[in-house]
């Protein structure tokens, strides 16, 4: 048995993305539809025009908490025992722009399921003594979160990066005691009645079965106005988080950058994976394979339409947190000088293709990579285009690329410990 | 239905293969049969620190993540008390490469000392990130030993000294892997659009002259029935009161494992349940509360964990959680709420029946437990438990002289 050579490898070229059948509500709000006919399983995603940015973050956490919370006809309690009568699941999640309502379900009851679902939140009351607890509960957990170094360094690094913008607005225990229930009615009102941006759903109904899920929100509206802020000038520079006791450093390294339109967005994924984002990544390689300074280090482009940034994000023992931020400049600089060789660039094509590959497998996974390009009214041509600029990236685009957005005197470095 | 094709390899290897043929993908994982449980007391945390070094290259192969990322694919793995689990994810046509890869780690590793070195101090900054630097990050560390007094549960996966892993040696990490990795004392599962035929050829070209074992008999120290409260408390920089109720459960094969489960869901139902509803809204003594099982190989612990509001004390949650437990000692629960319990578990299992890893992973565990097929039979043990199982695995594990107690006070300042 020859173990020492390799097994012949093969590249993925091409990767079919399916698409979902398009319908629309009365009010022309998209309904995507993908079949899942092998499983019984299935989701349906409503998507809000209701993230931390408009108002304030915690209203609109607050208020996605709420959405099932009571009706004037169903309290909160009946309304989960029915949903379990029919083996439903909701939760709810919440980022910068968008509030995100899921509902996981079986195909043989997910009609009614919808049903019951769409009209608890149509008709959300929001009783009084629910908001009231839910208040409490959440500044307790704010305050139990404000304990991890991680947090604390990604707040800092969001408040200062969108200083200025609603992007930055972060929240504080405090913050809990102020909150009236007329602005969370406002906020719903505004935001989920008139702010539904798109619906989609994966199971396996006919034809009928469908367009009359799509009847049921028939009543809802998109007339959100989501005009940009505009971003100041990027802040650079260096600041510390105290918290005593630490024994790790929560660090956060990062810039602004460009969205997914700009001619360099495909070529700077391939540079952010070869920096940080796999677990081969020159990061990784170098401050935990190589120095065992942490646990895992990281490379992330941001997934919001506006105000997307690039970050590192780690842990590191106290001890090596100088060396850490040193070594990081360093292979940044690396890949700004010198050309990547063609083994390693090969590897991160091969590694990249088979994740894309991945990410297209099933139709919960290709729903979720259609949803991606959809928000950013994008197509698979966007997919495409990433697919070639993997394959044919050239060493020297990789270091101009590096070059220019990853440059070391931009960058905001947060330390918190 | 999840269908399988299982064969074993004269070394020993048990193999299972899941043919699926929609997906692109093929999934590769190595469940190990061994764990922390494994350990002997004066070296805790090999069996994971075992687990990082399986990732620093084999006895023909210089890097694992390397090749196999070449091939588009990804690796991880993780250890509990009971197993350690590796699995690969990659292109199905590139299915050789992971097999090549898992196959040289079986037969050997390379053992270098600059993998022990580095994983050591990975290990270290994994023990603080996890639990040192997070809020009531120690409590295993803790209620481990308080709840097991002789069963090897009682230290945690990353050990119950991290000295044990700065003073790991090279022998002792290479008599660990003597002892614990080889075919005998693994089951291989492969998912994807394969046929039979073709992977049993695969297999036997790449694992076949792996030398076999004996299974080393496992041999541990059985905890001794709990016939007295233990409670600790403990003091710490955190913002809330925390407290955790340890009951000792039934082991993973027998049927009160089940019946704990389905309690479990019951007991820490969200927005509905009789905690939920007594403790957090109508008392308003909680923030939060949860009811899960540790799903354990042995006697497992059935675990009731929370944080108090400020302003109310543990003792006026002890009262109250205590009412609570004896409604479900003396009440059966109603027909409507099991019926619940069983739709939603339906619900579950079909999502998690969805993806190609889950199903090979669950393969691999029942196989473990005794017969793949048990992947296809647990739905019907859960369907056929009543409210008068549930009322009795209440009274069996809800008692005080059955419970470890933990309390986490914030320091005063």
């Amino acid at each position: 048995m020859e173990r020492s050579h390799a097994p012949e490898v093969q590249v993925t070229e091409k990767i079919e993305f399916i698409s979902p059948a398009k319908l629309t509500t009365k009010s022309g709000i998209p309904f995507y539809a993908m079949q899942n006919p092998t499983s019984e399983a299935v989701r349906l995603e409503l998507l809000f025009h209701a993230g931390a940015i408009y108002h304030n973050p915690v209203i609109a956490s607050v208020t996605a908490g709420l959405m099932l919370a009571g009706t004037s006809e169903h309290t909160m309690a009946e309304i989960h025992d029915k949903m379990d009568d029919l083996g439903g699941f909701f939760d709810s999640n919440l980022n910068a722009e968008f509030s995100v309502l899921n509902i996981y379900g079986l195909n043989e009851s997910i009609c009614e399921l919808v049903t019951l679902i769409e009209n608890c939140l149509y008709n959300a009351s929001f009783p009084a003594s629910e908001l009231t607890h839910l208040l409490k509960d959440r500044k307790e957990k704010l305050k139990v979160r404000m304990e991890k170094v991680s947090v604390l360094s990604q707040r800092a690094f969001q408040e200062n990066l969108f200083a200025g913008t609603p992007y930055g607005v972060i929240s504080f225990p405090e913050d809990y005691d102020h909150i009236e229930r007329q602005d969370i009615v406002d906020f719903y009102e505004n935001h989920y009645k008139i702010g539904l941006r798109r619906i989609t759903f994966v199971g396996n109904l006919t034809d009928d079965e469908l367009s009359k899920m799509v009847g049921t929100f028939d009543r809802w509206e998109n007339k959100v106005n989501t005009n940009l802020p505009s971003f100041p000038a990027p802040k650079s520079g260096s600041i510390h988080i105290e918290k005593n006791g630490a024994v790790q450093v929560g660090l956060r390294i990062g810039k602004m950058l460009f969205d997914r339109k700009h001619p360099d967005y495909h070529k700077m994924m391939v540079v952010n994976t070869i920096l940080g984002d796999y677990f081969g990544s020159r990061l990784m390689s170098n401050i935990r394979e190589d120095k065992g300074y942490t646990y895992g280090i990281g490379s992330y482009v941001s997934e919001n339409l506006h105000g997307v940034h690039f970050v590192i994000a780690t842990e590191v023992g106290k001890e090596f947190m100088e060396d850490t931020l040193v070594q990081t400049r360093l292979e940044i600089e690396k890949l700004q000088s010198e050309p990547i060789s063609e083994a390693e660039l090969s590897l991160v094509k091969n590694y990249l293709l088979g994740q894309i590959l991945q990410s297209a497998d099933g139709p919960f996974a290709m729903m979720g990579l259609f949803s991606s390009v959809e928000i950013n009214d994008l197509d698979y041509a966007f997919l495409d285009t990433s697919l070639q600029t993997i394959l044919t990236i050239s060493p020297e685009e990789i270091l101009e690329t590096a070059k220019q957005h990853l440059d070391w005197d931009q960058m905001l470095i947060v330390t918190a410990g | 239905m999840i269908h399988f094709h299982r064969f074993q390899l004269e070394n020993g290897l048990k193999v299972i293969f899941h043919q699926d043929k929609t997906t692109p993908m093929a999934v590769v994982n190595t469940l190990f049969d061994v764990g922390a449980r494994d350990e002997s007391p004066s070296q805790t945390g090999f069996a994971h620190l075992f687990e990082h070094l399986m990732f620093g290259g084999s006895v023909n192969i210089p890097d694992f993540d390397g090749p196999l990322q070449r091939a588009g694919g990804n690796s991880n793995a993780f250890t509990s008390n009971d197993i350690t689990n590796y699995f690969d994810v990659l292109p199905a046509k590139n299915l050789e490469t992971a097999l090549w890869l898992e196959s040289d780690r079986m037969l050997s590793l390379a053992f270098s000392d600059k993998s022990l070195e580095t994983q050591r101090s990975v290990v270290i900054e994994e023990f603080k990130q996890r639990y040192l630097n997070q809020p009531y990050g120690d409590v295993w560390l803790e209620l481990r030993p308080l709840a097991y007094k002789v069963h090897p549960y009682q230290w945690a996966t990353i050990g119950k000294d991290i000295s044990h892993i700065e003073n790991a040696k090279m022998e002792e990490v290479r008599s660990f892997f003597e002892k614990h990795y080889h075919p005998g004392n693994a089951i291989l599962t492969i998912a994807g659009n394969f046929e039979n035929q073709q992977i049993e050829d695969l297999v036997q070209k790449w694992y076949g002259d792996i030398p076999g074992k004996v299974k080393a008999a496992r041999l541990l120290p059985q905890e001794p029935k709990q016939e007295e409260f233990r409670t600790l408390t403990l003091e710490r920089d955190v913002p809330a009161e925390a407290f955790y109720y340890a009951f000792k459960m039934e082991e993973r094969k027998s049927e009160g494992y089940y019946f704990a489960d389905m309690l479990s869901d019951e007991v820490g139902k969200d927005k509905t349940g009789k905690l939920y509803l007594k403790l957090k809204k109508e008392l308003r003594l909680v923030h939060e509360i949860n009811a899960y099982i540790l799903g354990s190989m042995d006697h497992g612990l059935f675990v009731i964990s929370g944080k108090l509001l400020p302003g109310t004390t543990f003792e006026s949650m002890e009262t109250a959680l205590w009412e609570v437990l004896e409604e479900f000692k003396t009440q059966r629960i109603h027909n409507d709420d099991l019926i619940r319990l069983k739709m939603k578990m339906k619900t579950s299992r079909a999502f998690q029946e969805q993806g190609l890893l889950n199903r090979a992973m669950n393969l691999s565990f029942f196989e473990l437990l005794g017969d793949a097929n048990g992947i296809n039979e647990e739905s019907e043990i859960y369907n056929a438990i009543d409210s008068e199982h549930l009322r009795n695995t209440a009274q069996q594990i809800f008692r005080r002289e059955n419970c470890t107690r933990m309390f986490i006070k914030p320091l005063a300042k």
